[in-house]
C-alpha cells in the first residue's frame, strides 16, 4: 500500500483509509455500521474530454457523448453473460452513471462485499466493442435521449449551461445528441477506453461492512503487486470567453406553467480546489441568505403568487468552471426576471444579520453530518472530493471555517455587474 | 405507538400517521392542510419564521403530506431532528424540535376559528398548479391516466391531489373542519426511530398527544374487482418526442399468504429487479424501449407495467410485455431467474433498516395488513415460492386497460 493513511473526522470521530494501489488505482475504504455496503468504482473521464492523446500519439477529437456510450458498453460481455444477472445473484444491485467529470460503475449489496467487487472490478477492466454491439446501443440510447428531451428540468438546464458558457464542453450534453452518437464506432471506444480506464486514472470506493486488508487483497490479485507506471494523458480544452454564449434564450414545449432560468457565471480560475471548494460553500450561505425558502425575497414573490414552490437557488462548480443559477416557475415570467435582476443589484451586506449568517451556517453543518445516514451518500461525497484531491471532511472543515467578515464582504461584491443569462420555457399551444 | 431503537442514525424521528379511507375530497383536503400547516402556525406565524425555526434547530426537517396506501390515505406529519450529541451550542435539539413539531401540528394559525383565508387560497392555486404541470413529467403523467381509466368505478383512482372541480371547492371552515375531524377521530400509528431510550420517547410522546381522544383502530377496506370482460384500450397524444405505454392488469384471485408472495415475487420476476424479464428482453435483447418495469400493488391485487417507447415500436413492445408474462405462465422461468429475483429482494428488503422512513413505511403498511411480519419473515416466505406458484398466479392476471400517451413531437437533439 502506497501513501496509505487514515482519515479521521473530528466532528462525528468516524475515519476512513485511503491508500494508492501498486496498480496505481486510488482506493478509499471507510468501515460504516450499516446494513447497506457501497462500492464505487470510476475512472477520471467524463463528457468534458473531448479532445486529448496519451503522450506521443496523435490528437484525437471524439463525438459527443461517447463517455456515456462507453459506459453502456461495458456491460456487455463477450461471452454474452449478462453482468446485471451475475450481481443480481450475488444479492447485489449494479449501475453505473456518466457526470461531467467521472464514468462510475457501481453496486450496493446487503450481503457480503467481496464476490460483488471482484464482478465490479473484471467487467469494468474487460472492454468488448463490436460494430453490431455498438449499433444496437444507438437504439436505446437514442431513447434515453429523447426522455430527456421530455423532460422540462432536463431542458432547462442545458438550454442554461448553453446559455452561460461559448465553448467550454459543460455545453455539451452528456448523452451527446442522435446525430453524434450515430457516429461512434468501436475503435473511438477502445481509444476513449485504453486512454482513460487505466489503473493509475481510477478510483475505488468501498463503504459498509468492509476491511482493508481484504479489498487490498482482491486488487492484488486482480492487477499484481507489481507497481505499474501511470499512463500520461494529455487533454486539450477550448479557452472559455469572459463572454456568455447566449444572453436570452426562448422555447416552447408541452409544460403547464412557463419556466425559467436567471443564471451567471462564477470566475474561480485563480483558486486552489481546496479554495473552490470554500468559495463553493461561502456561496451556498450566500444563497440561503438571499434566496431560499427563509429569506424575505422568496416569500414576496411567494405571497404575490409571481413564483411556486418550485424555486431553487443552486451553485455548481467543477474545476474549471463554476456558475449560479435561480430556477424557477411563474405565470408571469418577465416580472421573475425583473425581480430577480433588481433584487440582485440591490443585495448589500447592510441587508445580513449576525444571527441570520449563524443560523443558515448551522443548517449547513447539520446537512452535512446527516449524508453519514446512507453509505450511498458517503461512497458519492468521498469519490466526489477523492477526484477533486479533496477528502470527505473538507466539506465540513470549510463549512465551519467560513465567517461573517467573509459573507459580508461576498454580498458586496458577489451579484454585482455580472453579465446575467435567461432562459424560459413558454408552453406550448395546445 | 411504534418504538425502534437504532444506534445507526445522526438523527431521531417521529412520525404520526392519521389513517382514513381514501376519499375523492378528503384526500386533497388533507394534501392542503399538509401545506397549509407548514405556512404559519400560532407562534411562527409566517412560512420564513418557520423556516428560519427549523434552521436554529440543526435543520431540524417536519415533513408533513399525503400517502395513498391501496384504498386507504394516511394524513402525516413528521419530525427529522439531529441528535443532540452534535450541538456544538448545547441546545437540547430533541426537546426544542418536538415542541417545535408540536406547535406547528397542534397550534395552527388561525383567524375566527378557521385558518386564514389568503394562505388557503394560495395553496389551493399552488395545488391547482401542481395538478396541471402533472403532464411535465410524461410517465408519471401515462400512469395516473391509466389509473382513471382502469379503477373507474373505485376509489383506488382518486389521486391524493384531487381533481381540479374538488380543490377549487375548498373553504377554509371545510378545511378547519377536516383538521379537526382528522385530530379528533382519525385512528393514529406514530413511530420513532432513534437512539433515545423508552421511558424518553414514550414520555416525549404522551406529552405530544395529551389531549387526545382514545379512538378505534383502523381497519382498511380495499376492494379487489374480478376482471371485466374485454380490454379497455385508449390512447391520447401528447407534445412529446417519446411515448409512454401503461398496460394495468388485475389479480383477483389473491387471498392466501401463498398467493400474496407469489404475486410479489411475480412482480420481480417480470419487471421490477433489474434482471426482469421485460428489462432483459424488451429492453436489452430487443432494444424496443429505454425503459419497461412493472409496479405491483399486492394490497390492491393489481400490476401495471409502464415503458418508454417510440410511437412506432408501441404495438410490439405491448406484444412482447404480454408474451414475456405467457413466458412465466408456461413455466419458462430459468432456476437463475428465480435465484436472482429472490436475491434482490431479500437484499431490498434487508436494507429496509438502513432508513428512518423505510422502516415506518413497511410497520405502516404491516398495521394496516394486520399481519405483524418483519423483513426477515417476508425473504422467508419468498424463499419458499416455486416456480409452479409462479406460474399459477401468473395465469390469474388479466389485462384490463392499455393506456397509450402518444409523442407528436419530433426529437430536438436531432435538429441541434
Amino acid at each position: 500500500m502506497n501513501n496509505c493513511s487514515v482519515l479521521k473526522d473530528e466532528v462525528s470521530g468516524e475515519s476512513y483509509t485511503s491508500f494508492t494501489h501498486a496498480s496505481g488505482v486510488a482506493v478509499y475504504v471507510y468501515p460504516k455500521r450499516l446494513t447497506t455496503s457501497y462500492a464505487m468504482f470510476g475512472a477520471r473521464y467524463g463528457s468534458l474530454e473531448r479532445t486529448f492523446r496519451l503522450t506521443g500519439e496523435e490528437w484525437l477529437t471524439v463525438p459527443d457523448g461517447v463517455a456515456h456510450f462507453l459506459e453502456h458498453k461495458l456491460f456487455e460481455e463477450e461471452d454474452g453473460s449478462d453482468v446485471f444477472e451475475r450481481f443480481a445473484a450475488l444479492g447485489a444491485s449494479a449501475n453505473a452513471f456518466t457526470s461531467n467529470e467521472l464514468t462510475c460503475y457501481l453496486f450496493s449489496t446487503t450481503a457480503s462485499v467481496y464476490e460483488p467487487l471482484k464482478e465490479l472490478i473484471s467487467f469494468v477492466m474487460r472492454p468488448y466493442f463490436t460494430e453490431q454491439n455498438v449499433k444496437k446501443e444507438m437504439g436505446i440510447i437514442g431513447q434515453e435521449i429523447d426522455m430527456y428531451d421530455d423532460m422540462p428540468y432536463s431542458r432547462l438546464n442545458q438550454a442554461t449551461l448553453e446559455g452561460l458558457y461559448s465553448t467550454h464542453n459543460i455545453r455539451v450534453n452528456i448523452a451527446g445528441t442522435k446525430e453524434t452518437i450515430s457516429h461512434i464506432t468501436p475503435e473511438v471506444l477502445y481509444r476513449c477506453y485504453n486512454t482513460f480506464y487505466h489503473p493509475s486514472n481510477m478510483v475505488l470506493t468501498v463503504v459498509g461492512n468492509v476491511e482493508i486488508e481484504r479489498v487490498e487483497g482482491i486488487l492484488d490479485e486482480f492487477f499484481g503487486t507489481e507497481k505499474k507506471a501511470p499512463l500520461e494523458v494529455e487533454r486539450s480544452y477550448p479557452e472559455e470567453q469572459s463572454e456568455v454564449g447566449k444572453e436570452y434564450t426562448e422555447f416552447s414545449m408541452q409544460v403547464a406553467k412557463p419556466l425559467l432560468s436567471v443564471s451567471f457565471k462564477d470566475e474561480i480560475n485563480g483558486l486552489s480546489t481546496k479554495e473552490k471548494q470554500r468559495h463553493a460553500y461561502a456561496v451556498h450561505i450566500l444563497l440561503k441568505l438571499f434566496f431560499s425558502r427563509s429569506s424575505a425575497f422568496y416569500n414576496d414573490l411567494y405571497r404575490r403568487g409571481l413564483i411556486t414552490d418550485s424555486f431553487s437557488p443552486v451553485y455548481e462548480w467543477l474545476d474549471s468552471c463554476a456558475h449560479t443559477v435561480i430556477f424557477a416557475e411563474s405565470d408571469l415570467p418577465n416580472e421573475v426576471f425583473e425581480a430577480i435582476e433588481s433584487y440582485m443589484s440591490s443585495i448589500s451586506s447592510e441587508m445580513l444579520d449576525i444571527s441570520d449568517f449563524n443560523r443558515v451556517k448551522r443548517a449547513l453543518y447539520a446537512e452535512n453530518i446527516k449524508t453519514l445516514d446512507s453509505t450511498e451518500d458517503i461512497a458519492y461525497n468521498l469519490t466526489d472530493a477523492a477526484i477533486h484531491g479533496l477528502t470527505l471532511w473538507d466539506a465540513g472543515e470549510a463549512i465551519r471555517s467560513v465567517s461573517f467578515e467573509e459573507i459580508q464582504l461576498l454580498a458586496d461584491t458577489y451579484f454585482k455587474n455580472k453579465h446575467l443569462v435567461r432562459v424560459l420555457i413558454k408552453p406550448s399551444e395546445a | 405507538m411504534h418504538y425502534f431503537p437504532t444506534e445507526k442514525f445522526t438523527t431521531n424521528t417521529y412520525t404520526a400517521y392519521f389513517l382514513a379511507p381514501l376519499g375523492e375530497k378528503s384526500a386533497p383536503l388533507a394534501t392542503l392542510l399538509s401545506k397549509v400547516l407548514k405556512k404559519g402556525s400560532a407562534a411562527y406565524p409566517s412560512q420564513e419564521q418557520i423556516v428560519k425555526r427549523a434552521e436554529e434547530l440543526y435543520s431540524s426537517h417536519v415533513v408533513s403530506g399525503v400517502t395513498k396506501i391501496a384504498e386507504s390515505q394516511a394524513f402525516f406529519v413528521s419530525l427529522s431532528a439531529l441528535d443532540n450529541r452534535f450541538a456544538f451550542d448545547g441546545t437540547d435539539i430533541a426537546t426544542e424540535s418536538v415542541s417545535f413539531f408540536a406547535s406547528l401540528l397542534l397550534e395552527p394559525l388561525l383567524r375566527d376559528g378557521v385558518f386564514l383565508e389568503e394562505t388557503v387560497e394560495r395553496e389551493k392555486k399552488a395545488l391547482l398548479d401542481r395538478i396541471l404541470s402533472k403532464i411535465n413529467n410524461k410517465g408519471a403523467y401515462a400512469m395516473q391516466r391509466c389509473r382513471e381509466i382502469m379503477f373507474e368505478n373505485e376509489a383506488y383512482r382518486f389521486s391524493i391531489d384531487g381533481s381540479r372541480e374538488v380543490v377549487e371547492s375548498v373553504t377554509p371552515a371545510e378545511l378547519y373542519s377536516a383538521y379537526r375531524d382528522w385530530l379528533d377521530n382519525a385512528p393514529i400509528e406514530i413511530f420513532y426511530i432513534g437512539k433515545e431510550s423508552f421511558s424518553s420517547v414514550f414520555a416525549r410522546t404522551e406529552h405530544l398527544f395529551k389531549g387526545f381522544a382514545p379512538r378505534k383502530a383502523f381497519s382498511s377496506h380495499t376492494e379487489i374487482r374480478p376482471s371485466v370482460n374485454g380490454v379497455k384500450r385508449v390512447t391520447e397524444s401528447a407534445d412529446a418526442v417519446q411515448g409512454k405505454l401503461v398496460m394495468g392488469f388485475r389479480a383477483p384471485t389473491i387471498a392466501s399468504d401463498k398467493d400474496f408472495f407469489a404475486l410479489y415475487l411475480l412482480d420481480a420476476v417480470y419487471g421490477s429487479s433489474p434482471v426482469s424479464k421485460l428489462f432483459m428482453n424488451v429492453r436489452e435483447k430487443l432494444s424496443l424501449c429505454y425503459y419497461c418495469s412493472t409496479m405491483c400493488d399486492l394490497d390492491k391485487s393489481v400490476l401495471f407495467v409502464s415503458s418508454g417507447v417510440e410511437n412506432e415500436s408501441a404495438a410490439a413492445a405491448e406484444k412482447e410485455i404480454l408474451q414475456q408474462l405467457s413466458e412465466i405462465a408456461e413455466g419458462n422461468i430459468t432456476d437463475k431467474e428465480l435465484l436472482c429475483a429472490k436475491a434482490s429482494l431479500s437484499d431490498y428488503l434487508r436494507s429496509i433498516d438502513d432508513s428512518p422512513y423505510s422502516v415506518e413505511r413497511f410497520m405502516l403498511t404491516q398495521a394496516l395488513r394486520e399481519s405483524s411480519y418483519f423483513p426477515n419473515d417476508y425473504i422467508e416466505r419468498l424463499d419458499q415460492v416455486t416456480k409452479e406458484d409462479l406460474m399459477r398466479v401468473a395465469s390469474t392476471l388479466s389485462l384490463d386497460t392499455v393506456y397509450f400517451l402518444e409523442g407528436t413531437a419530433k426529437g430536438v437533439s436531432a435538429d441541434e
